[in-house]
């Protein structure tokens, strides 16, 4: 399974690699990524009843990996949700399969 | 790093350098990069002697000094000057240009380049009816006798009295003894230490050839970190300024210091301010080799009698900016009152100007790149018709940069490559650099204020990557309510639905809207299948 919310891409893995660390929760929600300008956020909320947090979020290297418990939904102020199965996600927004534009060649100066 | 015995005595230095050595030519090294980059005004109580000691130095007589505004200035003062004092030495038929001499062309130039619009046409009718004489004159003259003429005042009559005498008996025998005083390891140690790896990377991949080749492999690279943001741009400015005006005689009557010097010296004038060059020295922007001697002097410990003649040309070097150089005459520019550079050194300034002298001659550079003054301070006038038209690949991918990439693809005309359910494929050619291939996206969840309706959204990207899109946010609303979550932002499904689009850049050897917006995130056509977008 694959989902991509504006610039953050999520496909099922079957396993998280070992030696991951858990990102702390912010302010009480899972945030798996910041928009750079506007400081929105991907994020997932803690249910409102009980308050327990449905997903954790880990980084291994630089790589990212959500672990959902249980079915819930990452939220954005500008995009629609994306609704999670339980399981393992890779998430790309955080070092590779980061979201990209391509640069050109800097241009070589035959003056000089 | 072999183990080398360190050598010290005042005319001998061998074995490298050691680290207190490095850590006191880390202070020298930065010291001289602020002289490099001062903006506070020159003072004329410490350049004027400074002049004059270098002028004794060199056992030349007592120049006339005078301090011009801006490096622009002095290349056409210069050129008005050195012209004047040619004829005047050589009983040329210019009687009414030499009453002029080297001050007044100064002035005239400083004066015009300041405030122009004030009295110019007062003072372009007295000029005009004084120096009518000096211009039949010299237009009279072939061009072949004007060029070498203008070579003569300028190469012959300064080089080697002045230029020479300076720079090949001062700086060079300076170097030279330094160099002779110390051994490879001593001499290479130094070079380091007022250099970084980054600077002397940079510094080798671009002016080195072109430094090596003209003066010499004793530079060190600590030149690199001023070098790029001061001495090369100025000295580009200058020579573009000078060749322009030179060339397009139509353009001097919107260039004051050119028409000041056009009018008192003529067309030989220019001529010679052309050719400000051959007698100037870098004087702060040539704050290398400051660095180089004061390191050798006074953290080596180097006393070699050629460094009491040098004394003159550090203080030059301290207290004014670029200089050109005559037997009768020194002008010395002030420094710029503002400058600023990125975090590579490179001249830059993405709100105003890079470098502005107190005279109000300005330079705009964005990471190095010398940019028209509109790119910085008008990008809003810039055209679609204007990029297409700017000759320097550079400058153009600035200006296509403020333009906005997008909007430079959609105005300008791009091809479309392909077009399938993940978006469009657009392609422009630019003259002399890579084509410009962006990917156009459909932003998935529909916003209130998204700039297109569903069908122009429907137009671009095709019935069905929108239809497909409409009906997957329905079953995610019916599917997030079914478990208890709540939309934040989301605005309900009908029929006035607008949509946002974007471009993404991708290699230009991208062959569908699949296969680039997978490369976006790293992945191939084959990985790349989301089942759900938003």
């Amino acid at each position: 399974m694959q989902a991509r919310q504006g610039d953050v891409f999520l496909e099922k893995v079957s396993n998280m690699p070992s030696g991951a660390v858990e990102v702390k929760p912010d302010a009480g929600d899972v945030v798996l990524a910041y928009g750079e300008v506007t400081g929105h956020k991907h994020r997932i909320r803690a249910f409102m009843d009980t308050g327990a947090l449905p997903a954790r979020l880990f980084d291994v290297g630089d790589m990212r990996f959500l672990d959902v418990m249980e079915t819930t939904a990452l939220v954005h102020e500008e995009h629609a949700p994306v609704s999670l199965e339980p399981g393992i996600y890779r998430v790309s927004k955080h070092g590779i399969g980061t979201q990209r534009e391509y640069s050109p060649e800097a241009i070589r100066s035959v003056a000089d | 790093m072999s183990a080398n015995k360190i050598v010290r005595t005042p005319t001998r230095a061998e074995g490298g350098i050691t680290p207190e050595e490095k850590a006191k030519m880390d202070i020298i090294a930065q010291d001289w990069i602020n002289v490099a980059m001062r903006t506070d005004p020159i003072e004329p109580e410490k350049i004027v002697p400074a002049l004059e000691a270098l002028y004794a130095a060199a056992d030349l007589k007592k120049p006339r000094v005078v301090i011009v505004p801006s490096p622009m200035v002095m290349a056409f003062a210069y050129g008005a000057a050195a012209w004047i004092w040619h004829c005047r030495k050589n009983g040329a038929a210019t009687s009414d240009a030499t009453r002029a001499a080297t001050r007044a062309a100064t002035d005239a130039a400083t004066r015009d380049a300041t405030d122009a619009a004030t009295d110019a046409a007062t003072r372009d009718a007295t000029r005009a009816a004084t120096l009518a004489a000096t211009y039949a004159a010299t237009l009279a003259a072939t061009y072949a006798a004007t060029l070498a003429a203008t070579y003569a005042a300028t190469r012959d009559a300064t080089y080697a009295a002045t230029y020479a005498a300076t720079r090949d008996a001062i700086s060079d025998a300076t170097r030279a003894a330094t160099r002779a005083a110390t051994d490879a390891a001593t001499y290479a140690a130094t070079r380091d230490a007022i250099s970084d790896a980054t600077d002397a990377a940079t510094y080798a991949a671009t002016r080195a050839a072109t430094i090596g080749a003209t003066i010499g492999a004793t530079y060190t690279a600590t030149g690199a970190t001023i070098d790029a943001a001061t001495y090369a741009a100025t000295r580009a400015a200058i020579d573009a300024a000078t060749r322009d005006v030179t060339t397009n005689y139509h353009e001097i009557i919107v260039n004051y210091a050119a028409g000041a010097c056009y009018r008192i010296a003529g067309k030989e004038g220019l001529e010679c301010a052309k050719n400000w060059w051959r007698s100037y020295q870098g004087g702060n922007m040539w704050a290398w080799l400051g660095a180089y001697i004061s390191s050798m002097r006074d953290v080596i410990g180097l006393k070699l009698p050629e460094f009491e003649r040098y004394q003159p040309w550090e203080d030059c070097a301290r207290h004014g900016g670029f200089r050109v150089m005559h037997d009768e005459f020194c002008m010395v520019s002030d420094f710029p009152k503002q400058l600023h550079k990125d975090a590579e050194n490179r001249p830059h300034n993405d709100s105003g100007p890079s470098h502005e002298w107190r005279d109000g001659w300005k330079l705009y550079h964005i990471h190095g790149v010398r940019v028209p003054a509109l790119v910085v301070e008008h990008p809003e006038q810039i055209t679609v018709q204007m990029i297409d038209a700017e000759e320097n690949a550079e400058v153009r991918r600035i200006m296509i940069e403020r333009y906005g990439q997008s909007r430079y693809l959609i105005d300008a005309g791009a091809a479309v490559l392909n077009s399938d359910d993940y978006g469009v494929l657009l392609r422009r050619e630019v003259k002399d650099d890579e084509p410009i291939v962006m990917v156009r996206v459909l932003n998935s969840t529909p916003e209130a204020e998204g700039s297109l309706s569903t069908e122009e959204a429907i137009e671009i990207f095709g019935n069905f990557p929108v239809m497909k899109q409409i009906e997957a946010m329905r079953s995610q609303q019916s599917f997030l309510s079914s478990i208890g979550i709540k939309f934040l932002n989301i605005i309900g499904i009908n029929e006035d639905l607008r949509w946002k689009d974007y471009f993404l850049r991708v290699p230009p050897d991208m062959n569908t809207a699949h296969e680039a917006v997978a490369w976006t995130f790293g992945m191939s056509v084959d990985e790349y299948h989301p089942d759900y977008q938003s």
